[in-house]
């Protein structure tokens, strides 16, 4: 995963500052969101599609135990290799000493955030091999040497423009090849196809595993999922150990919600399923295949309050659902995982202490849990985080005393009326027509774009008293 | 990784399920999901699905060798080098295509054991401008043709040429992939590999700006005989 | 209760009006108009005293212990009568209905009476169209009215045709659509301080689309949403204003 980040606010403030980035990521957005309604629409009983995914994956992962069994077992059987990794560096230590053993110099990759989690890329590189992004958007993320801004649309930060002059400068394309969007994705393919063809080792996520029967379904539109695990001689499939579903009934029921959430498609083009190395009576496909368990912190998370984000089917929705992922992209939050599922996910894998602020930035609207195909409460997991967050003692000092002289304050109904009468005389003394311009900082986030209205001298309950008073009681 | 390696991680998750808390979790399996029957007529169905996608359906009531040929040969006009990739023919629904091919002056290349050791044939078999298979089924609900690898029925047939073309039989034709898998729960693993295709390769990672024929073929004809 | 003993139920007489601290102190107007709806439905009103606050800023920030102290004090207050709870907010409602149980669930002399409290309490608009069966409150207005669903009522308490019911039910009144009306104005409590930067954002988006509306006024369900877009309208200098739905019930002939 990347480094920490140095400041959200900071990247924050960038990102708002930056109208286009805004511009793309709003219309974007927008876009998916109208496609999957749309699509949703499309199936009669969507909603008990979904209650029936969320029952699955939830029975799912407070079974993962035995479900790992199985599906380990049944990968050995068909005499693939599974390894489980309880660390990020476990993980890499096999890749790596995979690529040794077997002398593999040039890896296709397809899009696998496990991999961009553990920083796989940087380290099979290191070990000498070439790394090559093969999905369009992953393949301009590594051009660029960025990082992806969405789970499920890698660049959508960037422009076509942007892309072009990328295309042009690092990957030798001409302005023949760089006409349209068209012209653009076919420089892609001739520039790729190469590389599938010669690449000795095929990298790739993993959607979901099958228990049951130990199979891979790895889903692709542009169709590099399939060449990455068809054309090298080794194939490696890397996934979080919460990828599971019991059995290949239960894969079609995530695959009817999963392309519909995604992208607003009733199914990926290539939903590619995977039944272990090639058999002898096969002529394709690839000799080795090892699928690498990670757990790199979900143990931890499994055995949380916030074991409900590992439902998550990475679809992406509650990014394209979330006001706030809207406004700032990608990129604010420092994490591989970003917008509202990240926002638990990151400081659940990697600790509050650095991604503090993400449980924060929400407004708590509830786009993301209306979203969700499988109704993950995000909501509830970023309230969990802000307690476990006040709990460290991360949050400001004028937060944690405003809230305990407002306990204070609100538990006492005689001081909650004079402090209110109180604030009331006082904001008078700086108001105009009953608006406040300008408050001190910490508030001064408020009024930098708004302004507050002026509190009332004589309160609701106040006024009610003496509307309901008795008259006998009432001398005037 | 040693055998104590593995027991420990898979001791520690045990460990940890015991400890979170699992919202809507429930002991026994969900069981399986019943929906609706789809209305209306399947092969209407799967035509308006896959020409939705930019994808081909063509109906050959009579097929033959020299039909199928027809129109390989209307697909490929232009198109580079007149050369088929295919699965065996024995595992095709229309019978003498090898013959039929020949005789139009189109030439037949195959995936056979040892190919995926060379460079050469690996570039050779990324020539071919079309690819044509048979199907194990195709879904209406989505438009999708399903094929599991096997013995004679190579995966590349259906993945490097820029054309794919899919012989299916009429029967073939079911309501969905989960109706499908229902139905057939031994198809899942019926090879190595089992792809459900819906539609032509397509991306829109630029500008979200749908373009077809990223890796995949960029266009795909399903031909349903008999 | 099945739901044919939940119909054979009579309907309340009497209810139990928790105003909330921001209509209190802030708006207290409003907190008589929606007394006034409810008593034009012949309802007797009864605004219990000592009420204070929820406890939702605590609790929206991770300070349970805090939200605690208030949630224990909301319930003392409003478990002395057994009468149904009105609250003019979606937001309040939802943590009093949705987040006591579980922040009290570990409080023996509170979980059951926090359970207790939550199958009564009401949000103003479900109140009148689900308890009470009522979508025409006898409201007159002469407003170019639009509609923007504030998000915990919406999401949480699934408030949604309550209100656009009673508000087509208001006789003078033209009601026009809102682009994006359940998108999140940006608030967020104290998100709307720590997070300013990217609630204003949020704001700009909202208040964009409001002034394509050509409404003059712009209803909702909880005055904390109607403070922040007023507090941007008015700093824009546009003239549109926010308004919480008693106050457009309240209106009637006979009060003008």
């Amino acid at each position: 995963m990347n480094a920490a980040p140095a400041s959200f606010y900071r990247r924050t403030a960038d990102a708002l500052a930056d109208a286009r980035l805004r511009g793309a990521v709003g219309r974007v957005t927008a876009s998916v969101r109208r496609s999957r309604q749309a699509a949703l629409d499309r199936l009669p009983d969507a909603d008990a599609w979904r209650d029936h995914a969320r029952q699955l994956r939830a029975h799912t992962i407070a079974h993962l135990d035995r479900y790992l069994d199985e599906f380990a077992a049944a990968i050995e059987a068909r005499g693939g290799h599974v390894f489980y990794a309880p660390t990020a560096e476990d993980a890499i230590a096999y890749v790596t000493s995979l690529v040794r053993s077997r002398n593999l110099k040039t890896a296709v990759k397809s899009k696998s955030m496990i991999s961009e989690e553990i920083d796989l890329n940087a380290r099979l590189e290191a070990a000498g091999v070439r790394v090559v992004e093969t999905d369009l958007g992953e393949y301009v993320v590594q051009l660029a040497d960025d990082h992806p801004s969405h789970i499920v649309m890698p660049i959508i930060h960037k422009t076509r423009g942007e892309i072009a002059d990328l295309f042009r400068a690092k990957a030798g394309a001409t302005d023949a090849d760089l006409t349209d969007v068209a012209s653009m994705t076919q420089f892609a393919r001739r520039t790729l196809r190469p590389e599938f063809l010669r690449a000795d080792l095929g990298v790739s996520g993993v959607n979901f595993g099958v228990a049951s029967t130990g199979t891979l379904c790895v889903c692709t539109n542009e169709g590099n999922g399939r060449l990455v695990t068809t054309l090298p001689r080794v194939h490696v499939a890397m996934m979080g150990i919460e990828r599971l579903v019991p059995t290949p009934e239960d894969l079609t029921v995530m695959l009817q919600i999963l392309g519909r959430s995604a992208t607003g498609q009733n199914l990926t083009v290539y939903t590619n399923l995977i039944n272990g190395p090639r058999p002898a009576d096969e002529t394709d496909g690839p000799s080795e295949l090892h699928v690498v368990l990670v757990d790199n912190g979900r143990s931890r998370v499994l055995g949380s309050e916030l074991a409900e984000i590992l439902y998550c089917i990475r679809c992406g929705a509650c990014l394209n659902a979330c006001p706030v992922y809207q406004e700032i992209g990608g990129h604010a939050y420092g994490s591989v995982y970003p917008g509202p599922f990240g926002s638990v996910l990151t400081p659940a894998l990697r600790g509050l202490e650095t991604f503090h602020d993400l449980p924060h930035a929400s407004s708590l609207c509830g786009a993301c849990r209306e979203a969700c195909p499988v109704r993950i409460d995000i909501p509830r997991m970023l309230l969990a985080l802000r307690a476990d967050d006040a709990k460290a003692h991360h949050a400001p000092w004028w937060i944690a005393t405003g809230l305990r002289v407002y306990r204070w304050v609100a538990t006492s109904p005689r001081r909650f009326q004079t402090a209110g009468r109180l604030t009331a005389k006082l904001m008078r003394t700086t108001s105009r027509d009953g608006w406040i311009r300008w408050l001190p900082p910490p508030l001064s986030g408020w009024t930098s774009t708004r302004d507050f209205p002026v509190m009332a001298v004589e309160s609701f309950q106040e006024r009610w008293a003496r509307r309901t008073k008795p008259p006998e009681q009432n001398p005037s | 990784m040693t055998p104590d390696a593995r027991a420990a991680m898979r001791a520690a998750i045990a460990a940890a399920i015991g400890r979170g808390s699992f919202p809507d979790a429930a002991a026994d399996h969900p069981g399986v999901f019943s929906w609706p029957p789809p209305a209306g007529d399947r092969a209407a169905r799967f035509r308006a699905e896959l020409e939705a996608l930019g994808g081909t359906c063509h109906d050959m009531p009579e097929p033959s060798a020299d039909a199928v040929v027809a129109l390989l040969d209307r697909l490929m006009a232009g198109r580079g080098q007149r050369r088929v990739l295919m699965w065996d023919e024995a595992l095709l629904p229309v019978a003498g295509l090898p013959t039929a091919l020949v005789r139009a002056g189109i030439s037949i290349d195959t995936v056979t054991t040892g190919d995926m050791d060379s460079i050469e044939r690996r570039d050779e078999l990324a020539s071919a401008t079309i690819g044509l298979t048979g199907a194990d089924a195709a879904l209406a609900e989505t438009g999708s043709i399903v094929l599991a690898s096997g013995p004679g029925r190579a995966r590349l047939a259906s993945l490097l040429p820029p054309i794919h073309v899919a012989l299916v039989e009429r029967h073939r034709l079911v309501d969905s992939l989960a109706a499908l898998i229902r139905q057939r729960p031994d198809l899942a693993t019926a090879g190595a590999n089992v792809v459900c295709i819906t539609g032509p390769s397509r991306t829109a990672d630029i500008e979200h700006t749908l373009s077809r024929g990223v890796h995949g073929p960029g266009e795909v004809h399903v031909v349903f005989v008999g | 209760m099945t739901p044919a003993a939940r119909s054979s139920v009579p309907k309340p007489t009497r209810v139990q009006l928790f105003v909330t601290c921001l209509v209190d102190r802030l708006f207290p107007d409003t907190g008589f108009s929606v007394a006034t709806v409810l008593e034009r439905l012949g309802l007797e009103v009864v605004c219990p005293p000592l009420q204070t606050c929820c406890g939702q800023p605590a609790f929206n920030a991770g300070f349970l212990d805090d939200a605690r102290a208030l949630a224990r004090h909301t319930i003392d207050v409003l478990a002395a009568a057994p009468d149904p709870v009105v609250m003019p907010s979606g937001s309040c409602g939802d943590m009093v209905i949705h987040r006591y149980a579980s922040l009290l669930a570990d409080d023996p002399a509170y979980a059951e009476r926090a359970r207790d409290l939550a199958a009564r309490t009401y949000e103003f608009t479900r109140f009148l169209v689900d308890v009470m069966g009522v979508t025409d409150v006898g409201a007159t207005s002469d407003a170019r009215l639009t509609y923007h669903a504030c998000c915990h009522g919406l999401r949480g308490l699934g408030v949604d045709h309550q209100p656009r019911e009673l508000l087509a039910q208001v006789k003078g009144a033209d009601v026009v659509p809102l682009e994006e009306a359940d998108v999140c104005c940006g608030f967020g409590g104290l998100f709307a301080v720590k997070m300013a930067d990217i609630s204003s954002a949020m704001l700009t988006r909202k208040l964009d689309c409001i002034e394509r509306t050509g409404a003059d006024t712009v209803v909702v369900t909880d005055v904390s949403c109607a403070m922040h877009m007023n507090g941007g309208l008015h700093r824009r200098g546009c003239p549109i204003r926010v308004r919480h739905i008693a106050d457009v019930l309240a209106g009637s002939e006979a009060k003008r």
